[in-house]
């Protein structure tokens, strides 16, 4: 091993612990801070179950929930975005990109505005919604496999159509809108074991399941005739891995809403930081989105308590401006 | 590295899992008394005599607050009426409407939490229950729902007596305004809702398209084919030349005179507008937002009175 390479190891290592204690600390800040005051000591006994009922249900019922809920919410995103921005070869994908984004907005704003006793199953119809749509874009992007190309356009098609179902209901129902705007933006208000149950199981496989497609993912960025070279099924793997992001991103848009910017620019900024070997790269991505959307979670509803700004404009207005600052000292 | 990595993976997916078959059966019992059915159809279980109730929507709180019942939470909100203003200032505030602070609630110690069906609300549900308290949704839709709602928190803060006082105030102020009137006999309105750019019609669905119909007026967007749930439908100007309103009633965010002349003098000029009636004789009014952009509960009769006044043309 050369120098050079030693070093990149080196950085690549102390970038991922770095990351992991930012998550660790992440997780515990956003335990131990909310609208009532806790101490340390009280949080700590509250997790170990000793603590009176009025603490538990905090700590146990609110903030714990809500924090697993960030960081698999955060997880899932950046690397949805990741595996897709590597197998469509498009630095511009996220997963708004294959449409389940849209599929979810629509199959969620129905509920809200047409059923809103029934809000309690915005999740699952968002679920339904956004598998719905990208098996759509799945559909029309099929050549013995996917096709990328084709998937961009099916993607950027379907988000149009199910786009002009949301604009429709905004319409007809505009004095209801408000309710939904809060889902729109992206957030965590009231998320709480339902929702942790809904998104472990589908959370599991695909991060498992994307990390441990991650060499393949490298030999797909050399083009599909090395790739097939090197013994990799291109087709298959390519269908797998886009597979696992929409159902990374399926799940997450599902219970967190239209959270942008996660899966975009999280793994760009990783990219930036690590290179993009993808056995480094997805891992990273990975638990700089959870710590990312933790921490923006946790000041969202402290700074101006008992407000609540949505977390996904608090990560525009911070990650748009420090993503623009890497690119221009990268430039350099 | 890769397998360290993964590692790393296994055990936090596994903690999660510790921490949800460990920890997510949190069912304290409800101090459930008795039994009721709430505006969504839901079977909820209250204590007979809340103690300590939160609410999440102004509209209920100022039902609740104007026959003596005191609040441990209220929503953030600026659109409280006057006469309660001062009553509530001092009650924690647990968030906007639509974004409700579960963890705030919570802290209050709330034995019933009182909302209105919207999707922040609803959602609650399961993580309150959780913990062991009842989420009442109380939707106020017409001049019915408002006395239902008065005998409702009546029973809550146990001021019945007071309850039946203002139910029944209202009642004979209610008789007295709509005596002189024959329902569907009255002048034709159109009811505007929102911006003078993006119209919308209330219809009857809509608390202030109920208030007209219960005045006699005949509210042209109730003709509309196609209507059946909404409360508002888009405006179609075709439809409005048509009908040919008599009146023309603007509900909107805010505004002042000046914005209300301004709008009246674009419509004479305007060749769309200019031959309808209301435009004609000038017949254009603005509701105030106070009333009409948010439920008035039980400034409902305030509320009839100005419509009263601009249907029948006694104001000048």
């Amino acid at each position: 091993m050369s120098n050079d390479a030693k070093t990149k190891e080196k950085m690549r290592i102390a970038v991922f612990c770095g990351l992991c204690i930012l998550l660790v600390a992440g997780i515990f800040v956003s335990i131990g801070s909310g609208t009532v005051s806790l101490s340390v000591s009280e949080t700590w006994a509250a997790l170990l179950g000793e603590a009176d009922a009025d603490t538990d249900r905090i700590v146990n019922l609110i903030r714990l929930p809500r924090t697993i809920v960030t960081v698999l919410v955060g997880a899932n995103l950046a690397l949805a975005g990741c595996n897709l921005q590597g197998v469509l070869h498009n630095p511009l994908a996220d997963p708004g990109i294959i449409g389940v984004s849209a599929g979810a907005g629509l199959f969620a704003m129905v509920i809200m505005l047409l059923f809103p006793e029934q809000s309690a199953m915005v999740p699952l119809a968002a679920f339904v919604g956004a598998v719905l749509s990208t098996g759509i874009v799945f559909f029309l992007a099929w050549e013995k496999g996917i096709n990328p190309l084709r998937m961009i356009l099916a993607g950027v098609a379907v988000a149009t159509f199910f786009g002009g179902g949301m604009a429709a209901l905004n319409v007809f129902y505009s004095d209801r809108i408000q309710g939904t705007v809060m889902w729109m933006a992206g957030g965590f208000q009231g998320r709480s074991w339902g929702h942790v149950e809904m998104l472990l199981p589908y959370s599991a496989i695909g991060i498992i399941g994307t990390i441990l497609c991650a060499r393949s993912l490298n030999a797909l960025q050399l083009g599909d005739e090395l790739a097939k070279s090197l013994g990799v099924r291109v087709m298959r793997m390519r269908t797998i891995l886009i597979f696992l992001s929409a159902l990374l991103a399926a799940v997450s848009v599902s219970v967190a809403g239209m959270l942008g910017f996660v899966g975009l620019i999280v793994p760009h900024i990783m990219r930036l930081l690590i290179g993009s070997d993808h056995e480094y790269l997805l891992p990273c991505a990975a638990i700089a989105g959870g710590a990312v959307v933790t921490l923006a979670d946790t000041a969202a509803r402290t700074l101006f308590s008992p407000l609540e700004i949505p977390v996904g404009i608090f990560m525009s207005f911070i990650g748009g401006p420090f993503f623009l600052y890497l690119l221009k000292r990268r430039m350099r | 590295m890769k397998k360290y990595i993964l590692l790393v993976f296994v055990v936090i997916i596994a903690l999660a899992g510790y921490f949800l078959l460990a920890r997510g059966q949190h069912k304290l019992a409800a101090n459930a008394a008795v039994s009721v059915t709430d505006s969504t159809g839901t079977k909820v279980h209250i204590p007979a005599e809340p103690k300590r109730i939160v609410f999440l929507n102004a509209s209920n709180l100022e039902i609740f607050t104007s026959i003596g019942g005191r609040a441990v939470g209220r929503p953030t909100s600026t659109s409280y009426p006057d006469d309660i203003k001062e009553s509530i200032k001092d009650i924690p505030e647990v968030g906007m409407i639509h974004a409700p602070n579960l963890e705030k609630i919570m802290s209050l110690k709330p034995d019933l939490v009182v909302g209105t069906n919207v999707p922040f609300h609803v959602m609650l549900r399961k993580p309150l229950e959780m913990a062991g308290v009842p989420l009442y949704l109380n939707m106020i839709n017409s001049y019915e729902d408002v006395l239902k709602s008065i005998d409702n928190f009546g029973r809550f803060a146990g001021r019945e007596k007071e309850a039946a006082a203002k139910r029944a105030q209202i009642e004979k102020e209610y008789a007295a305004l709509t005596q002189d009137v024959q329902k569907g006999r009255g002048p034709k309105v159109l009811i505007i809702f929102g911006s003078p750019d993006s119209f919308n019609m209330s219809t009857k669905k809509s608390f202030g398209g109920d208030l007209a119909e219960r005045l006699g007026a005949v509210n042209i967007a109730d003709k509309a084919e196609n209507v059946k749930d909404s409360s508002y439908i888009p405006l179609s100007m075709e439809f409005v030349a048509k009908e040919n309103p008599d009146v023309v009633m603007l509900i909107t965010m805010g505004g002042s005179k000046e914005i209300l002349e301004k709008l009246r003098a674009n419509m004479r000029d305007n060749a769309i507008w200019h031959d309808v009636n209301a435009v004609k004789n000038n017949r254009v009014y603005q509701l105030p937002p106070s009333l009409f952009t948010v439920n008035p509960g039980t400034h409902t009769i305030d509320a009839m009175k100005i419509m009263k006044e601009y249907i029948y043309g006694e104001a000048k």
